[in-house]
């Protein structure tokens, strides 16, 4: 019976959304495409518990059992799956004030989350007591564009890391925000922040050219975009003045997207963008299908978006 | 033609050896999934089980609010930002007489450090961690007239109810404006004690009219506890918007 209501509520939210056209099924199967699909959060901070009944907003919304079961269950739909978050796993609810973040990383550990990026958030405690609670962590925190040498982080943070999945190489790398003016400067003490897109420049490339990257993923938390200043670094200007970055996983706005957005690249090619808001209230889920075929007659065939 | 065959052979042995060139084709872009089921999870629950005992105390009921209030139901005030900004006025402005007997002149906060709203009905300490999370605690800086005024360029600039109490301002259309502090004209000749968070004081939110400040007077009091402790011995909490900072078109 509970079984039933499960598979009701998701019908009836937006994963079946957007109906497939049978003849885009039929078409899969006779192409033997790989599927891989990436859910993913941001800015979760610490919200264990789901939103009380009589809140306005998000009325009993959210929740980590409630996130752990659309996991397994989109899961068991997909085994080819990546779970990602985009950072601010920490600070929002007491569990972060009491505990320090052991229980939200312990949490992650069992819905079996592949890799994570560095909020500003994740430095409310200190550097040093992030380094001992990044310790619960049975997944990577990524980072590329905070210089962590002589600090706490420096052997703990990793730039990238490549997953193979079903056969296809999924390169995932990590930037994170400036620290000045988000956080107390004695916290973050001898982090230097460096410019973002330099950086992805070379480590896309690098998973690209020398590893062989089927798909590059950035893990950002450097927010969708400002309004105040158009000019500020932001994910639309990552996407735009980069290359060979497939997704972009977002933070730190806390944007409520309804769903992904496809913008170019430095070489006129697609990139996506998506942010599901924040508090574990949305999943992001995004399928990408893969050509088996040894070789592609069309190098620049469109990619077909359903 | 021996030569030929072993040729073949390599070069069908080094495709076939050679990494398969995946290239994406198809993606789908689903709308984002809103999470919200009521179905048990027991291993995740084993997980969270001890923590959530530990801090069970923090849901006993210390309060009421007669409505629900929000960070974001006005343009430059809200009554949750005049509701906590005027609580931490008046209780830190006691301690800080208590020890310095003198006044402080206002208050200003940030919009970004309210995180959650404060629903009608029973308030918990809970509610208070999840609408402010931090660690700050209340520092009174004295800092000179133009600083005010640049306080108040920041305002209008960033256009965000950031909450505030005893300030009250009014942006007219052709960029002026009339400043009073604590029921009094502002008068840029002179210092004011302005009081804030130690997080704010370090320049967070690019406040930098609080970096070096003339005086800078540390409460020891956490922002959170303030409230909580004011809201125990109120045991019901009113708010509403009063027009403190205005835009007059």
């Amino acid at each position: 019976m509970k079984r039933r209501h499960f598979l009701k509520h998701i019908k009836s939210s937006s994963i079946y959304g957007l109906t497939f056209p049978l003849i885009n099924l039929n078409e899969e199967l006779s192409e033997d495409l790989k599927k891989i699909t990436i859910l993913h959060t941001n800015d979760v901070h610490s919200h264990i518990d789901p939103f009380p009944s009589n809140d306005p907003i998000n009325p009993g919304g959210g929740g980590v059992i409630a996130r752990s079961n659309l996991i397994n269950f989109l899961k068991k739909e997909n085994p080819n799956t990546l779970v990602l978050d985009a950072g601010d796993v920490f600070q929002g609810t007491p569990y972060f004030n009491f505990f320090g973040g052991e229980i939200e990383l312990k949490l992650m550990n069992k819905m079996s989350y592949n890799a994570s990026t560095l909020g500003n958030h994740e430095f409310d405690n200190g550097i040093d007591k992030l380094s001992k609670v990044l310790k619960f962590a049975e997944f990577s925190f990524l980072n590329c564009n905070y210089n962590l040498k002589n600090t706490p982080l420096e052997n703990q943070i990793k730039k990238y890391e490549i997953f193979k999945v079903d056969g296809i190489k999924i390169g995932v790398f990590g930037l994170g925000i400036n620290l000045e003016g988000l956080v107390e400067k004695k916290l973050y003490k001898g982090i230097d922040y460096l410019d973002p897109i330099e950086i992805s420049k070379d480590i896309s490339n690098e998973l690209k050219e020398e590893h062989n990257c089927d798909l590059i993923i950035c893990l950002s938390h450097l927010g969708y975009s400002y309004s105040k200043d158009r000019n500020i670094m932001c994910d639309l200007i990552l996407a735009k003045k980069t290359k060979n970055i497939d997704l972009i996983i977002g933070g730190h706005t806390h944007t409520f997207m309804n769903k992904p957005v496809v913008v170019k690249n430095l070489e006129n090619k697609d990139v996506l963008i998506n942010q599901v808001g924040c508090f574990g209230i949305n999943l992001g889920k995004i399928d990408f299908y893969f050509s088996t075929k040894k070789k592609i007659k069309n190098e620049n065939s469109q990619v077909i978006y359903i | 033609m021996k030569f030929r065959l072993i040729v073949l052979i390599l070069t069908i042995l080094i495709y076939s050896c050679a990494e398969t060139n995946h290239k994406i084709v198809k993606v789908s872009i689903n709308e984002n999934i809103s999470i919200a089921d009521t179905i048990d999870n027991v291993e995740i629950e084993k997980i969270i089980t001890p923590y959530r005992n530990k801090i069970k105390s923090l849901e006993q009921v210390i309060g009421f609010s007669e409505a629900s209030y929000s960070i974001r139901d006005s343009e430059l005030e809200s009554t949750l930002g005049n509701l906590i900004a005027d609580i931490l006025y008046q209780e830190c402005n006691y301690e800080f007489k208590k020890i310095n007997s003198r006044e402080i002149d206002f208050a200003l906060f940030n919009y970004g450090g309210i995180r959650s709203t404060l629903n009608e009905g029973e308030i918990t300490q809970h509610n208070l961690f999840t609408i402010m999370p931090w660690k700050n605690v209340a520092t009174v800086v004295k800092i000179d007239g133009q600083k005010v005024i640049d306080l108040i360029d920041y305002i209008d600039s960033e256009n965000l109810a950031h909450p505030s109490s005893k300030l009250n301002i009014k942006f007219f259309e052709d960029k002026t404006s009339e400043v009073y502090i604590n029921g009094k004209k502002f008068n840029k000749e002179k210092d004011y004690y302005v009081l804030t968070s130690n997080f704010l004081q370090e320049g967070g939110d690019k406040m930098t009219f609080f970096s070096n400040p003339i005086e800078l007077h540390s409460l020891e009091l956490n922002l959170r506890e303030v409230l909580i402790s004011y809201i125990k011995n109120k045991k019901t909490i009113v708010s509403r918007l009063d027009n403190r900072i205005e835009r007059i078109q």
